[in-house]
C-alpha cells in the first residue's frame, strides 16, 4: 500500500531524524509517537521550568531559548532538538526556564512516559543521563572537520545567462547531460532551473520555448558556502525537500550538489561495507575494500554513535572479512572433511573492537584429525590468517591464531587445554584464560563452541582457587591514579607516554565483567551484556553494573575520540592519551570513572581475599 | 444556554429515530457538550478527502481525525481510514494521490462513519472550511442512519476571518487556505491532501490561532461555534 499513510507514520518519520531515537526499532518508534502530544507556544511565552521534571519536549518547529533563574542566556534550540531533560551547560548541570523565542510547535512527552522510555531503552537513557556524551561527540566533531560540500563537487557548474531562451537552456542541459543549470546575471547566481521546472513550468503550462529562461527559474535559490558541512546540506535537503543545492565561493557558483551526491556520502555504512565484502571474489578485491575502513571508523565516531554500537559495527566488519576469507579458502580447497568451528577470541569475541587490531583466532575440530585432514585445516588456516594479515588484522604477537597448530585441535583437546589451565593455575595459564574465556564462533558449527564454553565455564565456576588466581591477576591492572588522585603516566624510561586507557581503564572493567560471567556461568563475551546477565543472575547488583557501564562508556569514548583524531591526521591509533590533551572536565570525569573501577576492584579483592 | 438546551432536545429526539446505535450514542452525548474554554473542551479535528465537490454526486474517499484535549493534540488518537467507494477516484487522484487500487483496500463508508462517530462522542468538531465536509457528512449519514445529526463545529477558516475583520486586516483570495495560514503561524510544512495530516494540520492551526487571540491560548469557544 504505497500511498496509504499509517496513522502516525508522519510523526515517526520526523522522530527518525533525531539522533537519539535512531536506535529505536520501528515498533518502539511508533509507540513513542503515540505517546506524544503537540502544543503551540507563541513567541515570548514561557514554556516551562526544568524543575520539577516536565518530561521531554521535541521542537517540531520554531526556536526555544533556555535561560537560568536570573534570566541569563544558557542555550538556544531549534527544530529537531530536545529539551526538558537535565542539561549540562558547559559541563554544569543547571536548572533552566524554556521560552519560545519564535512561535513554536512542540511535541511533548510527559514525565512518566519519558521515565518509561528511558527504562525500556538503555541507549536512549544513556543519551539523556550521560554528562559527557554530547560535549565529547561535539569535541570530536570539531577536531575532524566533517567533510565539506566542496569535496562533493564533481564538475564545473553548467551556467546560463538570464537572457537565454528556455530551449537554449534545455539544449545546454542535454549536451552537458545534467538535470539542472544555474542561471547567472553578471556572473552572479540568481536562479536555478531543474528538469522538473522545465516540465512543470514550461511544458505543462504551454510556455513558448523562446521565452527567456528567467520565466521558469526558481529565483534566488538556497545555496551553501563551499566550506559548509555535508551534514548541513543533508539536513537542508531533508527539511526543505530540495534536490539540488548550488555551492558558492562568495557569490560565484562553484558547482551543484545533488541529493544523490549527499546520500552517497552516507553510504560508508558498516552494513553496506559488509554487503560489499560478501561480493568480493578474491583476496585482492578484499584488500581494495579494506581501504574504506579508516573513513568508515572515522565516520562512525563523527556521527556520535554510542561506543557499544561502534564496537559492534566494527566487529561486524571484522567478522565479515573473516567469514569471506574462510568461504574463499573452502572454495579453493574443497569442502572440509569434517565439522569445525572458526572461533575468535579477545576483542573480536567481545564485540568491542574500535579499529583494526591484531587477530586472535583458533579452530575447533569435531574430532581428532587424520593426517590428510590435518593438512586441509593447516592450509585453510594459512589462507585465512595470512589473508587477515594482508587486510590489516596483523598476526597476533602471542601466536594465538589458527595458524598455530596448538590452537587448531579437536574439541576434546581444547577441553584438555582448559582443564590444564584451571587445574594448575599459574600466571601464564591465567593469562591464557583471560583471552580464551572471551570466545565466540565466527563461522562453522557453533555447537562445538557452546560445548567447550559449557565445559570451561562449569569448571571455572566450581573452582574457587582458580578464580582466586584470576582475581589476583586482574588486580595487576590498576587504574592510573596515584596518591591525591593524580594521574600516573606510563613511563618507558625515556619519556612519559601518557595514560594507558586500554590497559588501565578498559581491561580492568572487561576483567571484572568476565569474572562475574564466570561466577554466574554466563556464556556471553560482550562486556555490556555480561554485566546485564550478571545482574539478572543475581551475582551483581544493579547499581554496580550501572557504574561499571558508565565508566566503560566514558573511558572508551575518550579513547575513541583520541584514536579517531589520530587517524584523521594519519597517525597510528594508540592507547596512550597524554593528560594535557584532555580538557579539565574530561580529566575530572576520567578520574571519577577510574575511582569507580578502583572501588569495584577493592570489592573483588575482599571477595577473593587477595592482597 | 437556550441554544444548548434546544440542541439537546433536538439531539434526543433524533436519537430516538436514528437507525444506527453508534450515531444514537453520539447524539445522546452531544446534548451534554459544554463548550467553554478551549483547554476544557474536547475536540475532534476532522478532514475528508473527496473525489469531487458536490455532496450529492461525489463521494468521501478517506477520513482522517485526531483529538485535541486540554489544548494539546494527542497523536494516540490519530486515525486514517480509506473508504471503499463504488465510484472511481477519477481526476481527484492528481490532488490527494489516492488511486482506485488504494481506495479499494479501504473500509465501507458505513464502517468509517461508525468509527468516526464513536471517536466524536462528547466532542466539538473542528474543520478547516467546515461547510463542504459537513455537507458530505450529512449526506452520508442520511443514507446510513436516516438522519443528519446536528454538529457543533469550530472552523479555523472562520476564526481567522473573524479575527482579521476585527483587526481590520484585508483578506485576499487564497489567504485563508490551510497551507498559507500555517506558514503565517510558523507551522511546519506538510505534504498536503492526506486526510489525517490535514486533520492534524488543522488542529495545530487552531492552537496557533488561539494563541494569537490570547497568549495563554485560553480562549472562549462560544463566539466561534457554528451549529450545523
Amino acid at each position: 500500500m504505497p500511498r496509504q499513510y499509517h496513522d502516525i507514520a508522519h510523526i515517526a518519520e520526523f522522530l527518525l531524524r533525531i539522533q537519539v531515537f535512531n536506535s529505536l526499532e520501528t515498533a518502539d518508534l511508533h509507540q513513542l509517537a503515540r505517546l506524544l502530544k503537540a502544543a503551540y507556544y507563541p513567541q515570548g511565552q514561557t514554556i516551562f521550568s526544568s524543575r520539577p521534571a516536565p518530561g521531554l519536549a521535541i521542537i517540531r518547529k520554531g526556536v526555544v531559548r533556555l535561560v537560568d533563574e536570573q534570566h541569563k542566556f544558557l542555550d538556544k534550540r531549534s527544530e529537531g532538538e530536545l529539551f526538558g531533560h537535565r542539561i549540562y551547560f558547559h559541563g554544569e548541570l543547571k536548572d533552566y526556564i524554556a521560552e519560545a523565542e519564535e512561535d513554536c510547535l512542540l511535541w511533548r512527552l510527559n514525565a512518566a512516559d519519558f521515565d518509561n522510555l528511558r527504562t525500556q531503552h538503555p541507549r536512549v537513557n544513556e543519551y539523556f543521563s550521560s554528562q559527557l556524551k554530547t560535549r565529547l561527540s561535539a569535541a570530536t566533531q570539531i577536531k575532524h572537520a566533517a567533510t565539506q560540500v566542496r569535496d562533493l563537487l564533481k564538475r564545473e557548474p553548467v551556467l546560463v545567462n538570464t537572457d537565454v531562451s528556455i530551449r537554449q537552456a534545455a539544449q545546454r542541459m542535454s549536451e552537458q547531460n545534467v538535470s539542472s543549470v544555474l542561471v547567472v546575471r553578471d556572473g552572479k547566481l540568481c536562479g536555478i532551473v531543474t528538469d522538473k521546472d522545465l516540465r512543470q513550468r514550461a511544458l505543462a503550462e504551454g510556455l513558448d520555448s523562446s521565452e527567456p529562461i528567467e520565466r521558469v527559474m526558481t529565483d534566488n535559490p538556497r545555496s551553501l558556502a563551499a566550506d559548509a558541512a555535508v551534514d548541513t546540506a543533508l539536513l537542508l535537503m531533508m527539511r526543505e525537500n530540495y534536490h539540488h543545492l548550488p555551492v558558492m565561493d562568495g557569490d560565484r557558483p562553484l558547482g551543484l550538489v545533488t541529493a544523490g551526491d549527499v546520500l552517497r556520502t552516507q553510504s560508508e555504512h558498516p552494513l553496506r561495507v559488509v554487503r560489499d565484502i560478501y561480493k568480493q571474489k578474491s583476496i585482492k578485491e578484499l584488500i581494495v575494500l579494506s581501504h574504506r575502513l579508516p573513513s568508515l571508523f572515522e565516520r562512525l565516531v563523527n556521527l556520535g554513535r554510542e561506543v557499544e554500537q561502534i564496537g559492534r559495527m566494527v566487529t561486524h566488519v571484522t567478522d565479515a572479512f573473516t567469514v569471506r576469507l574462510i568461504q574463499l579458502a573452502e572454495k579453493k580447497l574443497g569442502p572440509p572433511p569434517m565439522d569445525y568451528s572458526w572461533v575468535v577470541f579477545g576483542s573480536q569475541a567481545r564485540e568491542d573492537q574500535t579499529a583494526r587490531t591484531d587477530q586472535d583466532n583458533g579452530l575447533i575440530l569435531e574430532r581428532e584429525a587424520e593426517p590428510d585432514e590435518a593438512d586441509y585445516f593447516a592450509k585453510l588456516s594459512d589462507l585465512v590468517c595470512s589473508g587477515l594479515d594482508q587486510l590489516g588484522y596483523v598476526y597476533c604477537p602471542g601466536e594465538i591464531m589458527a595458524l598455530n597448530g596448538k590452537w587448531r585441535v579437536s574439541l576434546a583437546r581444547w577441553k584438555q587445554h582448559f582443564d590444564g589451565w584451571i587445574d594448575q593455575p599459574d600466571p601464564k595459564s591465567v593469562m591464557h584464560c583471560s583471552i580464551f574465556f572471551d570466545i565466540r564462533c565466527a563461522y562453522g558449527n557453533s555447537t562445538l563452541v557452546d560445548n567447550l564454553q559449557e565445559h570451561a565455564s562449569s569448571r571455572a565456576r566450581e573452582d574457587r582457587i582458580f578464580r582466586r588466581f584470576m582475581a589476583a591477576n586482574m588486580l595487576s591492572h590498576r587504574p592510573p591514579l596515584g596518591f591525591f588522585g593524580r594521574f600516573v603516566q606510563e613511563d618507558d624510561g625515556s619519556h612519559s607516554e601518557g595514560l594507558n586507557l586500554t590497559h588501565r581503564g578498559i581491561v580492568p572493567i572487561t576483567d571484572l565483567a568476565r569474572m562475574r560471567a564466570l561466577e554466574a556461568g554466563i556464556h556471553e563475551a560482550n562486556t555490556f551484556r555480561r554485566m546485564k546477565l550478571a545482574v539478572e543472575a543475581g551475582v551483581m547488583n544493579e547499581g554496580d553494573a550501572a557504574s561499571m557501564r558508565d565508566a566503560l562508556v566514558l573511558i572508551s569514548q575518550i579513547r575513541l575520540s583520541h584514536q579517531s583524531a589520530q587517524m584523521a591526521t594519519g597517525e597510528k591509533p594508540s592507547n596512550f592519551v597524554p593528560p594535557e590533551d584532555l580538557s579539565p572536565l574530561m580529566k575530572r570525569n576520567l578520574k571519577a570513572a577510574f575511582m569507580l573501577v578502583i572501588e569495584a576492584q577493592k570489592a573483588l579483592e575482599l571477595r577473593y581475599q587477595v592482597h | 444556554m437556550i441554544r444548548q438546551w434546544r440542541l439537546g432536545r433536538r439531539c434526543r429526539a433524533l436519537a430516538q429515530r436514528c437507525r444506527q446505535e453508534s450515531l444514537a450514542r453520539y447524539l445522546t452525548e452531544c446534548a451534554e457538550i459544554d463548550a467553554d474554554r478551549l483547554e476544557n473542551t474536547p475536540l475532534i479535528s476532522v478532514d475528508l478527502e473527496l473525489n469531487g465537490l458536490d455532496s450529492r454526486q461525489h463521494r468521501i474517499i478517506s477520513i482522517g481525525w485526531t483529538h485535541v484535549d486540554g489544548g494539546q493534540i494527542s497523536f494516540a488518537s490519530n486515525r486514517h481510514l480509506l473508504i471503499n467507494t463504488d465510484q472511481s477516484v477519477g481526476h481527484s487522484a492528481a490532488i490527494h494521490e489516492l488511486m482506485d487500487s488504494d481506495v479499494a483496500q479501504g473500509v465501507p463508508l458505513n464502517v468509517g462513519l461508525q468509527k468516526l462517530f464513536d471517536a466524536a462522542r462528547g466532542r466539538v468538531w473542528l474543520f478547516h472550511h467546515a461547510s463542504l465536509d459537513v455537507s458530505f457528512l450529512h449526506q452520508a449519514c442520511v443514507a446510513w442512519a436516516g438522519i443528519a445529526p446536528p454538529l457543533t463545529v469550530l472552523d479555523t477558516m472562520q476564526m481567522e476571518l473573524l479575527m482579521r475583520k476585527r483587526r481590520g486586516i484585508p483578506v485576499a483570495n487564497g489567504d485563508l487556505r490551510l497551507g498559507k495560514l500555517r506558514r503565517k503561524y510558523n507551522l511546519p510544512h506538510y505534504a498536503a491532501h492526506n486526510a489525517l495530516i490535514d486533520a492534524c494540520a488543522t488542529a495545530e492551526l487552531l492552537l496557533a490561532i488561539a494563541a494569537r487571540m490570547d497568549s495563554s491560548g485560553s480562549i472562549r469557544l462560544g463566539p466561534h461555534l457554528i451549529y450545523f
